[in-house]
Order: structure tokens, then C-alpha cells, then sequence
């Protein structure tokens, strides 16, 4: 690593949470003006998160606090590795430690919501987790590589990757609990009080993780934005969009099951990966 | 020098094992062994200094020990005949008889006898033979302090632990044999003490059900013996070949392939891979650490170093893909199986099953980053594997369970076993321990191969699930719960302690690893080095891992951890949310059972299914000759 690495790294490190404070907020105002509300103020998300941090410090057990700090210091890595253009394949590895303690941390309490909720998430993870990998594979089959420097050279991936973009937006809808799948807790739109995986993870830990949410937020979205990395303008506006539509299935669908989320997903991601691939040989793509 | 070394290292524990069955005083034998683990450790580290690689050797007392192996093949089968009559399973009759008629037929009619050099040494016989003697003893030294406290649980008169640690010595010394033998008839033998070795430690409770397992285990690893038996003569037959070093050093032919077909055959069953499971699920009713040493640094291992001893014959044939899509399989099948368990021990042998289905996945794949993660696996599994199940056997003799579901508040009654079994199941999981690099590795490499990959990748999605949920279970804790101090035996703790460290320190040293052994292999194997390792980062030519970010990161959350806990005076430690219901602390309160997912997993129903298609899958290896 070179020193502009190290700047780079810090840079994403500080600027990520700002840009996923703002782009929570403003999911929460596009919801708000779907069901007819005034919505809270943009700044929302920051306001409560500064606010759990100042709360008093309450936990059930002390593995809660390593839980919540190895899940926000995961994602900072995945984000700062993500900025220096590293191996993408390990980015998912280290980005799934941090999920891994963040559900533990849960089980680890005793309260049967949280337990629930730690299983759902499980399942979650089980139906994104591989598509995620999926689509790494994907885009290794065009650039020849794992390395985001490599991917990105490449410019154009949506043309070439139609279906495997479909499932990493499929991945988003999973990882940030969107309806249909918010098995693990429902999103702010639908205020429940018991938030399952979360329902003891309470003041400056739950600010923690509110975090570290934001830099798994724009990491996803940074990864469908590398689609169109010729422009990344462009990219960004495409994940936007995206994410934009995630807001609109929530508000119009209701829960599904946890066996369909994981057939779903999995046939999904599986059907689209391998026609994709089929595709690149057959417009001789691939590399 | 080598040669000698080489032969202390099979030749002592054997001798070893025959006195130690005569002595009848715990303690003396205690020290006896001790002394041969010693032994056989020191050996181990020796050779790994002293000797010059890749070598082969020959020894001056050559004639005898191939005399030697000549009637020991024979008195082996008799007995394993006799076996037969005793526990009343036709099945190990009729492949004793498989295997000592074309024994007979093939030593009397076609073998033309010849001194051939008799130990082949290179770095994967190095690794392999480290990873013996080292985890081997270990195990070894924690059965002490077991094996008192199952005997006392049993209420045993007579003690059978002079039997049971010669059984053991002889594994260790066998071993050996198959590491270092060079001529394919001396491995063969070794190969089938291995299988008897086995079947005499599932049984040694004597129970009935014991007894049936150990037969069932008996009769599948003959049915391996046979197989690689066929393999060798066929290969005599149609070559003159029955060294190592000769069959390294042909050219890749087709006519090759089918004596390694039938060899790698062999080794499927040994490693338990479906079809075969069966017989590796049956040795858990032996003591835990019987099923340690199976499942870590013995009998599984031995198939596994035999297939990537025999991958250079196959590189770049259809035979190898095939065997990368068996493996793969296996992998996946394996681990949905360990979803739907709640008994740990069960699901440690799943995990097993599917961790050799990868490394067999990856040397199928047979490029140089493949064989890599294959061998770094070997490595790492074997460490992790032995530790969960000494843990495993740890909690089951002070809980009384082996179900994971009673695991739960374990970290209030066992603290330091449960912190010590938690790290041991991340170091199998989660980055950056070793064995996820070598998936990460392992996935990379299997990447050109779309099938193969998909399977990879389900199955260690899988993998996280249910080692997760587990953590969650010996980690959760009641309020205000008391903790309370362990009492375990030295050697337990030894074995534990160093376990665990070895895991740590191999995985935060992995790239001083792959230079100082793995690399060394790859080279003589003359595949071109994709794999670049230095300071904490490795690379290949489709990406790179660094691991020291990720140690810095888990430590610091533990430092940040710690030093919150300790410096806020205004934390507050509340009760879990009940909405509004008391709060029961007991253990079947308001418990919630983790998801097995019983409608969409049957394990027999699955298993049958599952079987059929491995079986198809394994005549595709056979029908990838013919490609």
C-alpha cells in the first residue's frame, strides 16, 4: 500500500457513514411521502444515532459490546478495502466476520425475540451470502479477476452482466431488510416496536451498529454502482435508482416466508448466474 | 541418516504398541507412551530439519522388513477373517477373501521380485508426517485424563487402556508407513493396519452398538483396501510399476489412469465421502479422542495424502474434473446434512465429511493455487478438527450432552472451554483464520469450473450457518449468572492450551507456512507458482488476501471491548426483553430452539438420495477415463 492508499482508505472510512446517514434519511422521507406522511427531516438518522450514543449504557451481557464493535470495525475494513480496490472476493469474507458477531451478539442474550430474530437473520445470510459470491464470479468472468482494480478497468459491466446485476439488487433487498424480506427486523417504515435480531442491542452499542449498517449500505450500493464504472456518476445514479425501486417494493409488498426467501433466492441467483455465463460465451465475453 | 530416521518414526510406535499391550500399571504406561509420543514428535521434527527434498532412500535392511510385510499382509487379513466370525458381518469375510486371493495370485505368479528404494520423502510427506506427530500425540495426551474419567463413567473393573494406547501407537506408526513408503505394496499393507486400527478403537467400549459400527467401518475400509489393492496390480500388470517415485516420474498416459482411478476409489472410502459417510458417522459412539484422531490427523488424512500424492497423474484429464465435481458434491450434500443436527459431535463429522469433499474438490481442480488451498486446508483442518473435538469431549463429560441445544449458558459453567471451543469453531469459519483463506483460495482457484463453484459457494454459506448458531448457544447466558471455575485434568488443559495456540499462530503465520513448505511442493511438482506469499498478504493471479488488517481489527474490538467494560462505571446490565413477562433464567424458560429446518431437511430421506447421486457421480470419475 502506498501512501495514497492509506489517504484513500481514511477518506472512505470518514466519508462513508455521512453518505449513509443521508441516504437512510432520505429513504425515510421517499417512504413517509409514499404513506402520505410529512416524514421525519433528512438529518433523521443522524439525530438518533448522536441521541443512542449520549443513552445510558445498557446491556444484557458484556459480549454484546465486542459484537458491536467488531461489526462496525468489519465494515470499516470491507468500505477502506473496498476504496483502495482490493480483492472484492475478500471483501465479502471480511465484511461476513462482523455479520457473524453481529448475530451472536444477539443469541448470545437470552430474550426469545432476539433469538428469533438471530435465526431469521441467519436464514437472510444463507439466501444472500452466496449471490453475493455469485456475482463476484460473474464479474470474474469478464475482467479475469477478483481485483476491483481489475473489474473496474473493464467499464462497462451492466452490459455484459444484465442478470447478475439483477441478483446483487436482489442482494440489497435482502441485506437491508426490505419487504418482502424483513425477517429479521422490519425496516424504520414499518415501525415495530420488537425489533427481533436487535430488540437488546439498546443505546450507544445499537448507535454502533446503526453505523455500521451505513457502511454496509453504501457498500452494496458502491458495488452496483462499479456496473458502470466508465462514469461512476452514472454508476451512482444507477445504484440510486435501484435502491429507489427497493423503497417502492417495501411499501407495496407485505412479509413472505423464510422458506420461499431462501428458494427464491436461491433459484434466483442460481438460474440468472449460470444464464448470464451462458450469455458471456455466447457474445464471446468472457475471459 | 534420513533412512534411519524415517524408520524410527514407523518402526518405533509399532514396537512400542506391542510392549505397551503387556503392561498393566497406569502409571508405568503413562510414562511409556509418553516417551513414544516423544519420540515419535522428535523424529517428526528431525527429518523436517535434516532431510534433503525431494529424496528417495533406501535402507539396508530392505529384505527384512519386506519380508516382514509379506506375512503381515497375510496374518492381517486372517485376522480380519477371524473379525468377521467374531462380530457375525459376512461383509468383511467376503473382502478379506477379496483381497488375499489377488494378494496370493499376484505375489506368487506375477511380481518378480526386486529391491526398489524404500521411502519416498517430499514436502507433502513432510506436512503430512508433521501434522501426525504433532496433533497425533496431542490427542494422545489429552486420552490420558479421558480415558480415566470414561472408565470410572463406564465402572470398568479391569482397565482396557493398555489395549487402547497400543492401538493407538500402532495407528501413529502406521501412519508413517503410508507417509514414507515408496514402494506401493509396503503402502498398501500400512493402509489396511490403518483400517484394523480403526475398527479396534470404534469397538473398544465393547457395546453393542460399538461393535456394529466398528464392523460397518471395518467392511467399507476393506472394500478401500480391495480397491487400492486392484489399483496397484493392475498398474504392476500393465507398467512394472510399484514404486512411488516411478508412477511420479511417468509421463501423464492413459493407461495410468485407470490403476489411479481405482486407487483414488480407495481413498474416497477411507475419507468417508459419499456414498461412504456412513462408516465415519458410526465412529462417534467410540471416545472422543478415538474420534479426534480419525477425523484430524489420522485414517481421513491418509486418503486425502494419497489423492494429492497421485494428482500429478491426472492434471488436465477429464478424470480430474470429475473428481473436482465428487468432491464438490460431497461438500455441499454434507454439509445440508449437518444443518438439520443438533448433536454436536454429529455435526462435527458432517463438517468433516465436507471439508475432505473440499480438499478433494480442490486438488480435482489441480492448479497450483487449487493444490495449495488443498494442502493449507489439510493443515488447518487437522489442527481446528482435533481441538472441537477434544473440546466436544471436554463438555460432554462434564454436561452430560453432546447436543448443542444443552450447550446453551456453557460459558457460565466451563468458561474457559467455552472461549477456547468458540475460537476453535471461528478458526474453521470466519477470516482471517486459515481454513477460510484456503476456501477463499479454494473458490478462487475452482472459479473457471461454474458448477463446481456454485457448489463450493452454497456449501460454505452453509458451513457459516450452523457453526453461527452453535456459538450463539455456548455463548448465551442467563442474568446475573454465576461463573464458575473450571477443574479439568493437566492433560486436558494441555491439550486444549496447545491446540488452540498451534491454531492461532499457524493461521496469523500462514504465509511464513506456505514459503517455508507448501511452496517447496508446488515447485517440485514444477506447476507455475501463481501464489505469492509475504507479510500477511497473499496473492494469486486473481487476487489477494491480506490477513494482518483483519487481526488488527479483532483485536482492537476486543481491546475497545475490554477497556469500555472496564472503565465505564454507568454501564447498567439489564434483563433480556420479555416483553413485559418475568424474566426465567432456568434453561427451559422462554427458550427458543435454533432452526433445523426439519421440512426441508430429512436426513434419511436426503441421505438416500444423496447417495444415489454420488454413486452415479463416482462411475462418472470411472467413465472420465474413458473422456
Amino acid at each position: 500500500m502506498t501512501w495514497t492508499d492509506y489517504l484513500i482508505f481514511l477518506a472512505a472510512v470518514i466519508l462513508t457513514p455521512l453518505i449513509g446517514g443521508l441516504i437512510t434519511g432520505l429513504d425515510r422521507k421517499v417512504t413517509a411521502l409514499i404513506q402520505g406522511r410529512y416524514g421525519p427531516p433528512v438529518l433523521q438518522p443522524f439525530y438518533d444515532v448522536v441521541k443512542l450514543l449520549s443513552k445510558e449504557k445498557m446491556i444484557v451481557n458484556d459480549f454484546q459490546i465486542f459484537a458491536a464493535y467488531i461489526y462496525l470495525l468489519s465494515a470499516i475494513l470491507s468500505v477502506g478495502f473496498f476504496a483502495i480496490k482490493a480483492d472484492l472476493l475478500m471483501i465479502i469474507f471480511i465484511m461476513s466476520i462482523g455479520l457473524v458477531f453481529y448475530v451472536i451478539g444477539a443469541l448470545a442474550t437470552r430474550s426469545p425475540y432476539s433469538q428469533v430474530g438471530a435465526q431469521r437473520e441467519l436464514m437472510q445470510m444463507l439466501a444472500y451470502e452466496p449471490l453475493l459470491i455469485f456475482v463476484l464470479i460473474g464479474m470474474y468472468y469478464v475482467a479475469g479477476s477478483f481485483n476491483l482494480h481489475d473489474i473496474m478497468s473493464h467499464g462497462r459491466l451492466l452490459l455484459d452482466l444484465p442478470l447478475i446485476f439483477v441478483v446483487l439488487s436482489l442482494v440489497l433487498d435482502i441485506k437491508i431488510k426490505k419487504s418482502p424480506f424483513d425477517f429479521s427486523t422490519s425496516e424504520h417504515a414499518h415501525q415495530e416496536l420488537v425489533r427481533g435480531i436487535l430488540t437488546d442491542y439498546a443505546g450507544p452499542y445499537l448507535a454502533l451498529i446503526e453505523i455500521a449498517d451505513w457502511y454496509e449500505l453504501v457498500l452494496l450500493l458502491a458495488m452496483l454502482a462499479i456496473f458502470w464504472s466508465q462514469n461512476l456518476v452514472i454508476g451512482a445514479l444507477i445504484s440510486l435508482f435501484v435502491f429507489f425501486l427497493d423503497i417502492i417494493v417495501d411499501n407495496i409488498s407485505a412479509r413472505m416466508t423464510l422458506k420461499w426467501m431462501l428458494s427464491f433466492s436461491w433459484i434466483v441467483g442460481i438460474s440468472f448466474t449460470v444464464l448470464n455465463i451462458a450469455y458471456l460465451y455466447f457474445s464471446n465475453v468472457s475471459r | 541418516m534420513a533412512s534411519d530416521l524415517v524408520l524410527i518414526s514407523i518402526v518405533v510406535p509399532i514396537v512400542m504398541s506391542l510392549i505397551t499391550i503387556t503392561i498393566g500399571k497406569a502409571s508405568a504406561r503413562k510414562v511409556f507412551v509418553s516417551a513414544t509420543l516423544l519420540i515419535v514428535f522428535l523424529s517428526s521434527l528431525a527429518i523436517f530439519k535434516t532431510a534433503n527434498l525431494p529424496a528417495v532412500i533406501g535402507t539396508s535392511y530392505y529384505g527384512i522388513i519386506d519380508k516382514l510385510i509379506k506375512v503381515g499382509d497375510y496374518v492381517l487379513l486372517l485376522y480380519t477373517l477371524y473379525v468377521s466370525f467374531k462380530v457375525k458381518e459376512p461383509k468383511i469375510a467376503i473382502f478379506s477373501i477379496l483381497q488375499i486371493l489377488p494378494l496370493a495370485y499376484f505375489e506368487l505368479f506375477v511380481l518378480k521380485e526386486q529391491e526398489v528404494s524404500a521411502f519416498y520423502i517430499d514436502n507433502l510427506s513432510i506436512i503430512m508426517n508433521l501434522v501426525v506427530s504433532i496433533v497425533g500425540p496431542i490427542i494422545a495426551l489429552y486420552a490420558f485424563g479421558y480415558m480415566d474419567h470414561h472408565e470410572k463413567e463406564e465402572k470398568l473393573v479391569k482397565s482396557r487402556q493398555s489395549r487402547f494406547f497400543a492401538v493407538i501407537l500402532l495407528f501413529f506408526g502406521a501412519m508413517n508407513g503410508i507417509i514414507f513408503s515408496n514402494n506401493l505394496m509396503w503402502l498398501y499393507f500400512f493402509w489396511e493396519i490403518t483400517s484394523l486400527s480403526s475398527f479396534l478403537l470404534i469397538s473398544h467400549d465393547k457395546t453393542e452398538v460399538a461393535i456394529k459400527n466398528a464392523s460397518r467401518a471395518l467392511w467399507i475400509n476393506m472394500f478401500g483396501g480391495f480397491s487400492l489393492l486392484v489399483g496397484i496390480i493392475i498398474l504392476y500388470k500393465y507398467t512394472g510399476m510399484i514404486t512411488l517415485d516411478a508412477v511420479l516420474k511417468s509421463d501423464t498416459s492413459y493407461i495410468l489412469l485407470i490403476p489411479v482411478a481405482f486407487m483414488v476409489l480407495g481413498a474416497f472410502t477411507k475419507s468417508a465421502q459419499m456414498p461412504f459417510q456412513s462408516w465415519l458417522l458410526g465412529a462417534m459412539v467410540a471416545p472422543t479422542p478415538v474420534s479426534a484422531l480419525l477425523h484430524s490427523s489420522t485414517m481421513v488424512k491418509a486418503a486425502i495424502y494419497l489423492i494429492l500424492r497421485l494428482a500429478p497423474t491426472f492434471r488436465g484429464t477429464t478424470l480430474s474434473g470429475f473428481i473436482a465435481l465428487y468432491g464438490a458434491f460431497t461438500f455441499i450434500a454434507t454439509s445440508i446434512l449437518a444443518l438439520s443436527q443438533s448433536n454436536g459431535k454429529k455435526i462435527l463429522a458432517y463438517s468433516t465429511i465436507a471439508n475432505l469433499g473440499l480438499m478433494i474438490s480442490s486438488i480435482g481442480i489441480n492448479t497450483s493455487s487449487a493444490i495449495t488451498a488443498a494442502i493449507l486446508l489439510l493443515i488447518f483442518h487437522a489442527v481446528s478438527k482435533a481441538l472441537l473435538f477434544l473440546c466436544v469431549g471436554t463438555i460432554e463429560q462434564n454436561i452430560g450432552s453432546r447436543d448443542i441445544e444443552d450447550m446453551k449458558g456453557l460459558i457460565t459453567k466451563m468458561p474457559v472451554t467455552t472461549i477456547i471451543t468458540f475460537i476453535g469453531i471461528l478458526s474453521l469459519m470466519i477470516a482471517p483464520f486459515g481454513m477460510l483463506l484456503s476456501k477463499w483460495m479454494a473458490i478462487e482457484a475452482a472459479s473457471r469450473n461454474l458448477l463446481v463453484a456454485l457448489l463450493l459457494i452454497l456449501g460454505s454459506a452453509i458451513t457459516v450457518m450452523y457453526y453461527t448458531r452453535w456459538i450463539g448457544n455456548i455463548l448465551s447466558e442467563g442474568h446475573n449468572s454465576k461463573f464458575f471455575v473450571e477443574k479439568q485434568p493437566t492433560t486436558v488443559k494441555f491439550a486444549l492450551y496447545s491446540l488452540v495456540t498451534i491454531a492461532i499462530v499457524l493461521s496469523l503465520a500462514v504465509t511464513q507456512l506456505f514459503n517455508a513448505i507448501v511452496k517447496p511442493e508446488i515447485n517440485m511438482l514444477k506447476m507455475s507458482i501463481s501464489i505469492k506469499a509475504a507479510a500477511g498478504y497473499l496473492e494469486s493471479n486473481l487476487g489477494g488476501f491480506s490477513i494482518y488488517p483483519v487481526f488488527f481489527a479483532i483485536g482492537l474490538a476486543v481491546i475497545l471491548a475490554f477497556l469500555t467494560i472496564r472503565n465505564s462505571r454507568d454501564i447498567v446490565e439489564t434483563k433480556p426483553y420479555e416483553a413485559g413477562l418475568n424474566y426465567d433464567d432456568s434453561n427451559n424458560g422462554y427458550d427458543v430452539k435454533n432452526y433445523y429446518l426439519p421440512g426441508i431437511i430429512n436426513e434419511e430421506k436426503m441421505t438416500k438420495y444423496m447417495n444415489y447421486i454420488s454413486f452415479i457421480l463416482i462411475l462418472a470419475v470411472f467413465g472420465g477415463i474413458l473422456l
